[in-house]
């Protein structure tokens, strides 16, 4: 339909204002019809997909449909990585703890969890300084992971071993043991027993 | 042929009233802004923090700015198209100071921490019930308008206001029904998923029906009149009014995409969000090419620059909007900044540009001279629209950022932005041009300003003089099925409301009905009187506003956050406390992540735990005192409205909060904090570190 530029006859006086009575643009009313279809498309993949009649694939790693598909995308996340196997004595342990790709793997746990407590530079806020010399529970490698693992809870220390898993503790501990000795700016008073080597 | 005057004297103090409470309210914005670039814009006060300012700059900027506009407008137009003076005086002066009372009443009791803690719905319930009666004063004053009016026939711009009337009623009724606790505390009686629900249909709606259809009304009449020329079609007038009513009420989910909402609400929230793509255009087509011929006008006529550019910022923001409801760019979009950027696109663009420019073409009008300056309007103009790109390129460029950010993982499979503060301090030279921008909009709202008063120094106002037909006119019988309907108000007002209740009722009756939209979880109890208490002082200080509590099922957020969230967690929660933006993390698992002193000293400052951090500090919180006078009776109230406390926590609820303050004392008193058992704190505390934990009792049973 063409544009008319007719102007309206219902006898009306609009404060002096007139209407056309133009046809809808035709590119227009096109946009309109394609929303619907998309909006009744959707909707039936979307229902058929609830009820097990399409099997939908996640768009990418970082979207999920539902909660379901979120499991299934950490499973598929969680069988990529090789399996994690406990260090089983004393030597595997230091050798896990001071590999450098496991040290920088820490870092990035640490400062997600515990810069909070700790400080950025581990110099100790609420929590203990972890770059001196000084141990509340302990500074050896078993002890480290021990504490990360178990918490302290009554002291405000939670149990991270539920929430990292044994892997990312390892990592964990493999920072906070690269830490002794670092020059900090700040650092909170000693706490506990001091170890030497 | 009789003589009638109408009444422009309340036009004139509407118009007023809107610029006087829009450069107030922006001046909030500003100092918002200001403290998300620099804290120290908090002042270490704790009446202006973050988050008891924003609520007062929202519903200044909604209901006070624009709200005093749209009277300004509709009772401006109402008249001249009814041919009919306002159909009562008194009813007129009730709405004006009855509104600017509520205004006044309103922004004091936010600065006080006085709110209901829903977005753009913070008011009180004593307040509720006045904007409800001083609404329907003006549903009265208008609709009597309508049946003593001398032509027949409703322009346009008359549905456009009657669907607003109608709409903002039945929203803002709905979602303020709650039960009083005192006369300065409430609870809803809708909790969690449903709470959710009802929340987003108003606050979405609250765009459709208070930003956009009376503003697209009043372009119907303000831009024909000021380009003096024909609007292009009658017929997609028709078709987009009615498309639009219909299709806006459903899209209210897509502000909870991902969330604990049911996905069914999701998806229908988003497939009409892009339906609505084209009926918004329709508005934008309409008066674009209702300019076409008046092109060169706009060289010279301030008026029209104001009007083309906000119709222009209308389609933009209407473009965004259907495409920041699809899921997978909202998963991407949601809780960043670039929401914010997106609302401002429409407030500043269209409700403020065409504000503005309806202004300068009523001010000469009224005050019967020409405008004092064209060249300080002008100023104004490029100063409103470079503030404007400023603050939403800012915006836009600051969302994507953190949004991306908190996406990131390294190839380890760890997030490569961990700690949280990282990606706020990233964004700080984007606030700072938001700031800017910011600012330019209020230079140029103050140049307006400085424009009025001199214009009406030099007129002298007189409300006008008309000569109107003894009776009603109707010259021609309808030509169209549409025009039948044109000529009868309450068919049309009616049938409205019909279309209105449809998207709202099949989305509000299945979420409330059928259980298994959400799944209940065995271990999730009801909060302890403290922890409810501690939750209240967090709604009191608009925690909410900068955090949320919806871990959505990302893999990101599943990381950074701990366990996503359940729709069967917030079943007690009267009000839901989703939030809707993450300035700071998101707090639904913080239960037992920290220590007790760690709160104590994070609430303290901000920064001694958290360098880099934006927030503001609460140092109040420690020294002022709990105040538990109507502990329970806010039990009482939780009762009544469903929540299982037993007799006892009711009856003692006093004992049973000092008993669990003590015991949190205690614990900060090893670590040396004296003194916190009967401080506001403490109750925070209890209710931050009961957060999100009773899935977890769940799991170890």
């Amino acid at each position: 339909m063409q544009e008319t530029n007719e102007i309206l006859e219902h006898g009306q006086d609009y404060d002096g204002i007139k209407e056309y009575d133009n046809p809808l643009p035709q590119w227009f009313m096109v946009m309109f019809y394609i929303s619907i279809a998309f909006a009744f498309l959707y909707m039936g993949y979307y229902t058929g997909k609830s009820y097990g009649l399409v099997h939908a694939t996640p768009v990418s790693q970082n979207l999920a449909w539902s909660g379901a598909v979120l499991a299934e995308q950490m499973r598929a996340v969680e069988n990529a990585k090789l399996p994690f196997e406990e260090p089983k004595d004393h030597e595997a342990l230091e050798s896990f703890l001071r590999t450098p790709g496991n040290i920088s793997k820490g870092e990035a746990i640490f400062k997600a969890n515990c810069v909070a407590c700790h400080g950025e530079q581990a110099q100790g806020i609420v929590g203990p300084n972890l770059t001196d010399k000084f141990w509340l529970h302990g500074g050896k490698s078993e002890d480290i992971v021990l504490s990360i693992t178990g918490g302290w809870v009554a002291k405000g220390m939670p149990s991270w071993g539920p929430v990292l898993g044994p892997e990312k503790i390892h990592w964990v501990a493999a920072y906070v043991l690269s830490l002794k000795g670092k020059p900090v700016t700040n650092p909170k008073a000693p706490q506990g027993v001091e170890e030497t080597e | 042929m009789n003589k009638i005057r109408y009444d422009d004297t309340i036009v004139k103090m509407f118009l007023i009233a809107s610029l006087f409470w829009g450069a107030a309210g922006m001046l909030a914005g500003l100092t918002l802004a200001l403290q998300l670039a620099d804290w120290h814009f908090n002042f270490g006060l704790k009446y202006i923090t973050f988050g008891r300012l924003r609520p007062l700059h929202t519903n200044a900027v909604i209901f006070a700015f624009a709200g005093n506009a749209i009277f300004c407008g509709v009772y401006y137009s109402t008249q001249r198209l009814c041919k009919a003076r306002l159909f009562s005086d008194l009813l007129s002066r009730i709405h004006f100071w009855g509104w600017q009372l509520i205004i006044a009443l309103g922004g004091t009791s936010f600065l006080f921490g006085i709110t209901a803690g829903k977005e753009y719905a913070e008011l009180e319930w004593p307040l509720d019930i006045m904007v409800a009666l001083i609404w329907l004063v003006f549903a009265f004053n208008f609709f009597g308008t309508l049946f003593k009016r001398r032509e027949k026939h409703l322009y346009v711009a008359l549905w456009f206001y009657m669907g607003t009337i109608v709409t903002i009623t039945i929203l803002h009724v709905v979602n303020s029904l709650e039960i009083p606790v005192s006369l300065t505390k409430s609870y809803p009686i809708y909790a969690g998923v449903q709470d959710a629900l009802v929340q987003w249909w108003y606050g979405h709606n609250a765009v459709g029906f208070f930003l956009t259809t009376p503003f697209l009304g009043m372009m119907y009449y303000f831009l024909p009149k000021a380009a003096g020329r024909p609007v292009y079609s009658y017929r997609l007038s028709i078709m987009h009014f009615w498309a639009l009513v219909f299709l806006y009420i459903w899209a209210g989910p897509h502000h909870l995409h991902y969330t604990a909402l049911p996905d069914w609400a999701q998806s229908l929230g988003m497939v009409f969000s892009v339906m609505l793509l084209a009926p918004s255009w329709g508005g934008m087509i309409n008066g674009l090419l209702t300019l076409r011929g008046a092109w060169d006008k706009l060289r010279t006529d301030p008026v029209l620059k104001f009007f083309a550019a906000a119709v222009t910022f209308y389609g933009m923001s209407t473009f965004e909007g259907p495409l920041m409801a699809i899921k997978s760019v909202n998963a991407l979009s949601h809780y960043t900044d670039w929401t914010v950027g997106h609302v401002h696109n429409g407030a500043l663009g269209w409700v403020g540009l065409l504000i503005f420019g309806m202004v300068y073409w009523l001010v000469p009008r009224l005050w019967r001279t020409e405008l004092y300056s064209k060249s300080l309007a002008n100023a104004h103009f490029w100063l409103a629209l470079i503030g404007i790109l400023f603050y939403i390129v800012s915006l836009w460029a600051a969302g994507i950022t953190q949004g991306l950010m908190w996406k990131q993982f390294t190839p380890d499979g760890l997030l490569a932005y961990p700690n949280f503060v990282e990606t706020v301090t990233k964004l700080i030279p984007f606030y700072w041009g938001r700031a800017l921008g910011g600012s330019l909009f209020l230079t140029g709202m103050i140049l307006l300003i400085i424009n009025v008063i001199k214009t009406a120094r030099a007129g002298s106002f007189a409300d006008e003089e008309v000569v109107v037909p003894e009776a009603t006119v109707n010259l021609h019988p309808p030509t169209h099925w549409h025009a039948v309907l044109e000529r009868k108000p309450m068919v049309l007002a009616l049938l409205t409301l019909l279309v209105i209740l449809i998207g709202g009722t099949a989305e509000m009756v299945p979420t409330f009905l059928i259980k298994s939209n959400i799944p209940t979880i065995a271990s999730v109890k009801p909060y302890t009187p403290l922890e409810l208490t501690g939750r209240d002082i967090y709604i009191r200080e608009g925690c909410y506003l900068c955090h949320s509590q919806m871990i959505r099922p990302f893999r990101d957020e599943v990381e950074r956050y701990g366990e996503y969230s359940k729709p069967g967690e917030f079943v007690y929660d009267h009000p839901f406390q989703w939030g809707s933006k993450r300035t700071g993390p998101d707090l639904q698992r913080i239960g037992g992540k920290y220590s007790n002193l760690w709160h104590i000293r994070h609430l303290d400052d901000p920064r001694v735990t958290s360098p880099g951090s934006v927030m503001p500090r609460f140092h109040f919180l420690l020294e002022d005192k709990l105040d538990l006078s109507t502990l329970t009776r806010k039990i009482h109230v939780m009762r009544t409205l469903g929540v299982p406390y037993t007799d006892d926590e009711e009856h003692n609820a006093l004992g049973l909060a000092e008993a669990q303050a003590q015991s949190i004392s205690q614990n900060l008193e090893q670590d040396g904090v004296m003194g916190m058992a009967d401080k506001d704190v403490i109750a925070l505390i209890a209710y931050l570190q009961r957060m999100g934990t009773d899935i977890k009792k769940g799991v170890s049973q």
